[in-house]
């Protein structure tokens, strides 16, 4: 009997980076693993936090659900594809803020028309209506993150996959994103957050799972989630 | 971007990394047809962007290009016999093929220069070399520029130029095809990537560029002026540029030009879509 309520579902997913050298893998080109044998399974309605230590592969799982990076064994099914909001390897530094709206609008699938038409949203939200005609390179850092939120969060996934897109901006700022990635995680059938921060995992997720050296080491309700995680 | 097309079965779950139908491949290009072109745009004016001379590099760069192959060829060498218009002849052939070089070297870098990004987001990876080729296509299209002016000062343009607009989209499928399979290649072995600019130039040397047929014809079998000036797609696209601004030399057949480069095209382009179809899932790993 088919679960209905599953959305996601990955198995005994293996994963390793290869050496992108020769036209065939040889065994002695393996790369290293990064994830050993790791399951995941998502209902309707469930939001997870994947916790670990640095290289624990928190992104690269999430990676692989979001479909960008190819399990070397194992598969990962959903019912819609998952979308990633990671954006900035999309955007060009030494196009204008405005464009760049645009450039990681598309990327994200949007066509051109809407997403031009959300540009003057997205620099409202990110604070950077007075820099809309910089290039990109001449913002700070944390203009620079602010922007890479607001374009991520326009759209409206299914399955949301965020990495550590939370802790952005000075405190106004992190209030407002906190909303909007609520009202993200609310219209999502199923929401994935890889985060280090405990309490925002404790926060938005009912389930969490912990991560050591590319294997589950636990996967339960947040509440039971050990504090060392 | 929803997995599946039928919402009868949007509860179904289906494999990420299966590898897709030529169908829903092409609608997935289709579907990221704004994020090719805007690309392609950020990437052409990234190319002016701070430098003093901007767009202007789009002409200045190839006017010096020629200037140094017309010394060399029209001057020292003389190989302009049988040509009436040497000068339009080298500049527009040299546009041109600059155009093809160009794109195979930057089609070949499109994926593994775009890691991060391809580890980042979903989208079909077909898009990079596209974006690619479009953006030189719109570099090439600037340049022409200076192959008007040529034919207005050598009085030889005429109501053909016209045709320059199906020649440029033809001739674009042909680079577009041409990028994607090498970024395949070059996205698999880095060495691609090296050897191409040393194969280019043999291919630019060997496809009538900078001297006319009759040179050939003077001193080869006429099976390998065939194979250099009628198969070779460098040649029938360098001359269907040519023909277009009334720089071709007599007896060209341009029907025949237009449909070898619409071949090459079609099958570069058919095939790249087929090999992305297959090898798509293996880009992310």
């Amino acid at each position: 009997m088919p679960d209905r309520d599953l959305v996601l579902q990955a198995d005994a997913v293996h994963f390793a980076y290869a050496p992108v050298h020769g036209f065939r893998r040889s065994p002695a080109r393996r790369g290293t693993d990064v994830l050993h044998s790791v399951d995941v399974t998502l209902r309707r309605g469930e939001s997870l936090g994947i916790m670990g230590p640095n290289g624990s592969g928190k992104t690269t799982l999430l990676r692989v659900l979001a479909g960008v990076l190819t399990p070397r064994e194992g598969r990962v099914r959903a019912t819609h594809r998952p979308i990633l909001l990671a954006l900035g390897p999309a955007l060009r530094g030494r196009l204008p803020v405005r464009d760049n709206i645009v450039l990681g609008l598309t990327a994200l699938g949007l066509s051109r028309s809407r997403a031009r038409s959300h540009v003057d949203d997205v620099l409202a939200f990110a604070e950077l209506n007075e820099h809309a005609g910089k290039q990109l390179q001449a913002l700070s850092s944390g203009m620079h993150a602010r922007l890479q939120f607001s374009i991520a969060t326009v759209i409206r996934p299914d399955i949301l996959l965020l990495d550590e897109l939370l802790s952005v901006g000075d405190a106004a700022f992190r209030r407002k994103s906190a909303e909007r990635i609520d009202a993200l995680r609310d219209a999502a059938s199923a929401f994935v957050l890889v985060s280090h921060d405990h309490a925002a995992v404790q926060r938005l997720c009912d389930r969490a799972m912990l991560l050591r050296a590319g294997s589950v080491v636990y996967d339960g309700p947040v509440t039971d989630l050990p504090e060392q995680a | 971007m929803s997995v599946v097309d039928d919402p009868q079965q949007a509860m179904a779950l289906h494999d990420l990394h299966g590898r897709q139908s030529l169908g829903s491949y092409l609608r997935a290009i289709w579907g990221h047809a704004g994020f090719v072109t805007t690309l392609a745009s950020a990437y052409v004016r990234e190319q002016a962007a701070g430098r003093a001379l901007g767009i202007g590099w789009l002409l200045v760069s190839p006017l010096l290009l020629t200037g140094t192959y017309f010394f060399i060829f029209g001057v020292v060498f003389q190989v302009d016999k049988g040509v009436d218009h040497f000068i339009g002849y080298l500049v527009v052939g040299v546009l041109a093929f600059t155009w093809i070089i160009r794109s195979a070297t930057s089609g070949a870098k499109a994926l593994s220069g775009n890691r991060p990004l391809m580890h980042s987001l979903s989208f079909p990876r077909m898009a990079l070399p596209l974006a690619t080729a479009i953006s030189e296509a719109v570099t090439f299209g600037v340049s022409l520029a200076i192959a008007a002016l040529v034919a207005v000062l050598s009085g030889t343009l005429g109501v053909r130029v016209l045709a320059v607009v199906g020649v440029l989209a033809v001739s674009l499928l042909f680079t577009a095809g041409l990028g994607a399979v090498l970024s395949l290649a070059g996205s698999r072995l880095l060495d691609v990537q090296d050897a191409l600019p040393y194969l280019m130039r043999i291919w630019f040397y060997f496809s009538g560029v900078l001297y006319p047929r009759s040179i050939i014809e003077a001193r080869a079998p006429a099976w390998l002026s065939t194979i250099l000036f009628d198969v070779n797609p460098g040649a029938t696209i360098t001359g269907l540029f040519r023909w277009c601004f009334g720089f071709a030399p007599a007896g060209d057949d341009v029907v025949a030009m237009f449909l070898t480069t619409l071949g090459w095209a079609v099958a570069l382009l058919a095939g790249a879509v087929v090999m992305f179809t297959h090898r798509e899932v293996n880009l992310g790993a």
